[in-house]
């Protein structure tokens, strides 16, 4: 098992590697140039270029950059005076995590709940309910979903704030806008699942065997469901945790998600690779997870022989 | 006795047709047809899908404006006699545009339906089912194709393919299949471990035949539903994308633009908003009925 | 069994929202160390950091809630004058002179002289604190500007520091061909401020309110180095308020500065500027209390803030065009438009009146003319000093577009019924995109020309601008200063806007615009800018659509905050007072 671990660390490693290079080529090619300003003499421009280093040949540039990296380095925001993307990182990331942890528990524990309560009601009363929950929460997209809370529960109901991150009160509604979404994925798809299992022959033993309902639901019906959901959770997992750009938008939430979205459309090269790396770490890391989790969870599957 | 005879025909039979007399051989997918007939919630998300699908084609023919005609004088206008859906922000029928944008966001929907079904499914399975080395380059390079931020690949997309309906489908076909790969590769892992795969195995049976014949049809309950999941972020992805200038450009339009664009305004002119919204909502609505009511259909266990 | 279902689901809810509440206490961290980070005591508050009650307390002792749409990419002057941190520095820092009210008013400066040949300026400063109580002197100018100058090492070298260019040698410096000495800026004393300008610039005032102009001392600029300013305890301000923190991406804090010179005019104690980018939520929390001041209504509630008194107007001064590719070989295309007669048919056939409203609807209004009428000129207004009797129309005139379309396929020898294709350049904002969808219909129905819409991101198009891949493009200007020159030197051949505009070759026009800048006479130096302009108004190698006007809200119990059409539109707190209870 820790040999496994090892293992899939060092290929975790390397894809990283192969990730970096290969976005680091790929943001070059992106058209514009980050100092290009018409409004500022091309001298003036000249000087940025090469106080960053960006007038070196690229393979210099890209060696430096991997020289930086390997020490924990990841350069300088083009954007900004003096703020290195680490800082900007650790800034801004207790927010998104903060969030997203919120976010999560709120999925999972909604969503399973939702998706049992179908599948046990199956065609019934709390499986319709369900179904229109995530129907709403897949097809109103999340920024629609936020302005409409904001002004339900902050302008018109006034019980608690429209936006910022400061008070508990706060992050009720941007935890409930992040969630949703996902809520609905895991309901829809733990539902779906349990209906499988519901016709395994396992399940008629137990049954014909004499355990309770609540028996059989709990010990067999759901945690052999649950694949299907750790799947879906370990890119939700970095999704969420690493920062929305819509919903950290209308909530006004200095969290990662901004940084994605303007680093590209100022094309500031190292702020792109650093939120690049910042999501792939989390998805690889939680993807080794998942599988682990597939051992525990079916004890059948052995990815590690 | 002769009432007999006329109550009861004898037939003339031989020794092969004897063994025939089991009642015609109904296949797997005949079957499920037959089920999902029996279905009537299903088979309701299957008549308002065509009727949605023909009131795209049908819809901006009834109405006199085109989905193009500009009235700067009629702009905002709530719906009424003139204008079913009423007006948008320089007067453009809103009815006809939202059947041009059905036009759209129903292709979309099937692109991405397609993309994930095909590329996703055998993506997932092989990485899945073949586990080892095969296994961990899959699922890594997916990886790496998952955390380019999607906007890069976008730019670089319109920088090869330019604007329109080309580049939003290449966006999808790179990226699409993404989720429903890494699902259908937990299923495989899961799934090649059952009995029945073993003994298929035992049987001779094929990799191809073991993964497609045995393991997928297992798996179309999470397939089907992961599926209708994630059309509508291909509608809102559409829209995105558009906004920002890669995709269709006016007058064209679609569902996602058009809930887009009465977002914004949606204090002041709620019905730009409701009325997209709704269609998304009901389009989704009946596929996931639909997916509900092919998944029972389809599942070999229900089978009788 | 229903009821039953709905109670053990909102159990459920309840379970997720409180275990999502108290899933970690991150928050209370955060509040030790944005107290931590308040400055040493530079400031006598004694409210303290719970300032719950919003800016709703009156009297002296109340904090005005502000957005920001952006986290400022800097607050060192010497680094530029990028739009996100323009009221920011606003804020902090007090240059020579200041816009108040749409005019320039004394600042620190408390008078000014101007050399007989309009090219040296002596500013008389007044009598102000820094925030560690020292005062602010001629020094400190002259340190500022030449430090933006500043070509070394430890100098910012922002990529604004061609601003300085305006001063006599400064671009010579910059580009280390002369030393700091022979720049043209000069403390005389510790009052007394000389400056040299590059060549006479009757706007050269207004150029004096940037923030890369304003003053730096250099004991504490030298000690941070390339750090200044970049946290509270790291600058020193002099402007109205001083800023004692800032937590990045989140929230900056001010509070009043006592030494200042006009500090009795202000009876706030502090501001607090909330990063916040979305309008709808600045809207709602502007409704909410939560926020004083907002920085625009969305054209569709502005007349509900008008009826409740909170919506203040603000005329801006950008102009927005529709470019005609003149230059570039666009093919069949380029028979058209570079025919004169089918630009002024164009420019006809456009209803102004109907785009504006659709496409903004904020009360921004249809022009013919190249730039804002109030653009100062010889002490009055452009459109005082020139009236034009017969302006074009706002609305369309479509029997005269007509007209001259047929006079164009005459002159061209183009027929009605194989006209070219067309492509209309835009951008991903919604002005812009419903600007281009309305010309894409007036290109249709008046003419029968097909167009196709190229929306780009803003900084695509300006690159595709500047290949001149577009037949018609929109885009705008912003002044940079209040003077026409601002506009009319965009057109000219060797200008690296010239093709953002139409790609106009004219040799005539490039020598008008020459004459006017080498003109001592500043009355013809008018004369030959107006002729320009009609110029530019014949040729219709760039049509005008409309000139931007606005709204933004303000608490009707907040006094003193104005914002000014040029520039950012950023509003200025000098003067802000709470009124009433």
């Amino acid at each position: 098992m820790v040999k496994y671990i090892i293992k899939k660390l060092c290929v975790a490693l390397l894809t990283i590697f192969i990730l970096v290079s290969v976005v680091f080529l790929m943001i070059r090619l992106l058209p514009g140039d980050p100092f290009n300003d018409v409004k500022v003499p091309p001298a003036t421009q000249e000087k940025m270029r090469s106080y960053y280093g960006l007038d070196k040949p690229l393979h210099e540039q890209y060696l430096t950059y991997m020289g930086n990296l390997l020490q924990g380095n990841l350069g300088y925001s083009l954007r900004t005076q003096n703020r290195s993307v680490n800082e900007i990182i650790v800034t801004a990331f207790p927010y998104s995590l903060d969030l997203g942890i919120r976010a999560l528990i709120f999925a999972v524990v909604a969503g399973l709940g939702l998706g049992i309560l179908a599948a046990l009601k199956h065609n019934r009363f709390g499986d319709h309910f369900s179904m229109a929950i995530a129907v709403i929460g897949i097809s109103v997209p999340s920024f629609i979903i936020g302005s409409l809370l904001q002004y339900l529960f902050a302008v018109k109901l006034k019980i608690l704030p429209v936006a910022l991150w400061e008070t508990e009160a706060s992050t009720i509604l941007p935890t409930f806008a992040l969630g949703l979404g996902s809520v609905a994925s895991v309901a829809r798809i733990m539902r779906t699942s349990m209906l499988e299992i519901s016709n395994e022959d396992y399940i008629k033993t137990a049954k014909a065997k004499g355990l309770s309902g609540f028996e059989i639901t709990w010990r067999h019906k759901i945690r052999n469901s649950l694949l299907p959901i750790v799947t879906v959770l370990g890119p939700m997992v970095a999704v969420l945790l690493t920062g929305t750009f819509v919903i950290e938008n209308i909530f006004a939430i200095p969290g990662l998600g901004k940084h994605y979205v303007n680093s590209i459309q100022t094309l500031d090269y190292p702020l792109i690779l650093g939120m690049t790396l910042v999501y792939s770490v989390f998805l690889i890391l939680m993807q080794l997870v998942v599988d682990i989790v597939y051992g525990i969870v079916d004890p059948r599957i052995k990815l590690y022989q | 006795m002769e009432e007999k005879k006329e109550l009861f025909e004898f037939i003339e039979h031989t020794e092969t047709e004897a063994e025939e007399l089991y009642g015609p051989s109904v296949t797997y997918w005949k079957d499920a047809w037959r089920r999902l007939k029996k279905n009537k919630v299903a088979m309701c998300g299957i008549v308002v899908l065509v009727l949605l699908t023909v009131m795209a084609i049908l819809g901006p023919m009834m109405v006199k404006y085109s989905h193009a005609d500009i009235d700067l004088m009629n702009t905002n206008q709530w719906p009424d006699k003139a204008h079913w859906f009423g007006t948008d922000d320089v007067g453009r029928d809103i009815w006809s545009r939202v059947w041009m944008g059905a036009r759209v966001s129903l292709f979309i929907a099937l692109v991405a339906a397609v993309v994930q079904s095909t590329i996703g499914v055998i993506i997932g399975g092989i990485s899945g089912y073949f586990g080892g080395i095969l296994d961990t380059v899959i699922m890594r390079a997916t990886d790496v194709i998952d955390s380019i931020p999607f906007l890069v690949y976008v730019i670089v997309i319109t920088m090869l393919f330019g604007t329109g309906m080309v580049p939003i489908i290449v966006a999808f076909a790179l990226t699409g299949w993404i989720k429903m790969a890494r699902l259908v590769r937990g299923q495989a892992l899961q799934l090649k471990t059952q009995d029945y795969v073993t003994a298929a195995r035992g049987l001779g049976a094929g990799k191809w035949r073991i993964i497609l014949h045995h393991m997928v049809p297992n798996m179309l309950g999470v397939i089907i539903v992961t599926l209708t999941m994630n059309i509508p972020n291909a509608i809102f992805t559409e829209a995105y994308l558009s906004y920002i200038g890669i995709g269709l450009q006016p007058p064209l339009t679609s569902w996602g633009q058009l809930a887009d664009a009465g977002a914004k305004i949606m204090k002041a002119y709620p019905y730009q908003l409701i009325i997209p919204a709704v269609f998304i909502s009901v389009t989704m609505l009946s596929l996931q009925l639909l997916g509900d009511g092919l998944r029972d259909a389809l599942d070999p266990k229900l089978r009788k | 069994m229903k009821r039953k279902l709905i109670s053990m689901l909102s159990l459920l809810l309840v379970l997720a929202m409180l275990a999502s509440c108290g899933a970690t206490g991150k928050s209370d961290t955060k509040e030790t160390k944005s107290n931590s980070s308040e400055t040493k005591g530079t400031n006598a508050s004694d409210t303290g950091d719970e300032k719950e009650e919003s800016g709703t307390v009156s009297g002296g002792k109340s904090t005005v809630r502000i957005p920001l749409y952006a986290e400022p990419s800097s607050l060192d002057p010497g680094f530029g004058n990028s739009s996100d941190s323009i009221c920011p520095r606003g804020i902090m820092f007090e240059g020579l002179v200041r816009i108040y009210d749409n005019k320039i008013e004394p600042a620190i400066a408390e008078s000014w002289d101007i050399s007989e040949d309009g090219m040296t300026y002596t500013f008389h400063l007044r009598d102000t604190k820094w925030a560690d109580g020292q005062p602010v002197t001629a020094q400190d100018f002259e340190y500022g500007i030449k430090r933006l100058l500043d070509p070394g090492e430890d100098a910012p070298n922002g990529n604004y520091s061609w601003m300085g260019y305006y001063f006599k040698n400064g671009e010579e410096f910059n580009n280390g061909q002369c030393t700091a000495d022979e720049v043209g800026v000069k403390a005389i004393d510790e009052k007394t401020l000389e400056i040299t300008a590059v060549r006479n610039m009757p706007y050269f005032l207004d150029l004096m309110k940037m923030p890369c102009f304003y003053p730096v001392r250099q004991d504490i600029a030298e000690q941070y180095g390339k750090e200044y300013a970049s946290s509270p305890e790291k600058v020193l301000c002099n402007g109205p308020f001083i800023l004692t923190q800032w937590d990045h991406d989140s929230k900056l804090v001010f509070e009043k500065n006592p030494g200042y010179w006009n500090a009795d005019a202000i009876n706030v104690n502090s501001i607090e500027a909330y990063i916040i980018s979305d309008d709808n939520t600045i809207m709602d929390m502007f409704d909410n209390g939560e926020l004083d001041i907002t920085i625009t209504i969305p054209k569709e509630q502005i007349q509900t803030y008008i009826d409740n008194g909170e919506a203040v107007n603000i005329v801006g001064a950008t102009i927005w065009y529709s470019a005609i590719n003149t230059k570039t070989d666009r093919g069949e295309a380029s028979k058209l438009l570079q025919n004169k007669s089918f630009r002024q048919a164009f420019s006809y056939a456009i209803d102004r009146d109907g785009l504006v409203q659709a496409a903004r609807g904020d009360g921004s209004f249809g022009v013919t003319r190249m730039m804002p009428e109030f653009m100062a000129i010889c002490d009055t207004t452009w459109a005082e000093k020139f009236p034009v009797e017969s302006q074009l129309p706002t609305s369309a005139d479509t029997d005269k577009a007509a007209e001259l379309f047929e006079q164009a396929l005459a002159e061209t020898g183009l027929s009605k019924d194989s006209l070219p294709k067309m492509t209309i350049l835009t951008f991903d904002e919604d002005a812009a995109k419903t600007t281009a969808t309305i010309l894409q219909s007036v290109l249709k129905t008046t003419f029968n020309i097909d167009a196709e819409i190229d929306t780009q991101t803003y900084s695509a198009r300006q690159e595709k601008e500047n290949q001149g891949e577009y037949d018609f493009c929109i885009t705008n200007w912003a002044p940079d200063y209040n003077d026409p020159m601002t506009f009319l030197e965009c057109y000219t051949t060797g200008s690296s806007y010239n093709l953002y505009f139409g790609g106009f070759q004219s040799e005539a026009y490039d020598a008008l615009i020459k004459e006017a800048n080498e003109t001592d006479d500043l009355e013809k130096r008018a004369e030959l800018l107006f002729e320009a302009e009609n110029m530019a108004v014949e040729e219709m190698f760039c049509v005008p659509l409309f000139q931007t006007s606005g709204y933004w809200a303000k608490k009707t119990d907040l006094e003193g905050v104005t914002k000014c059409g040029f520039g950012a539109n950023d509003p200025d707190f000098s003067r802000v007072n709470y009124v009433g209870e």
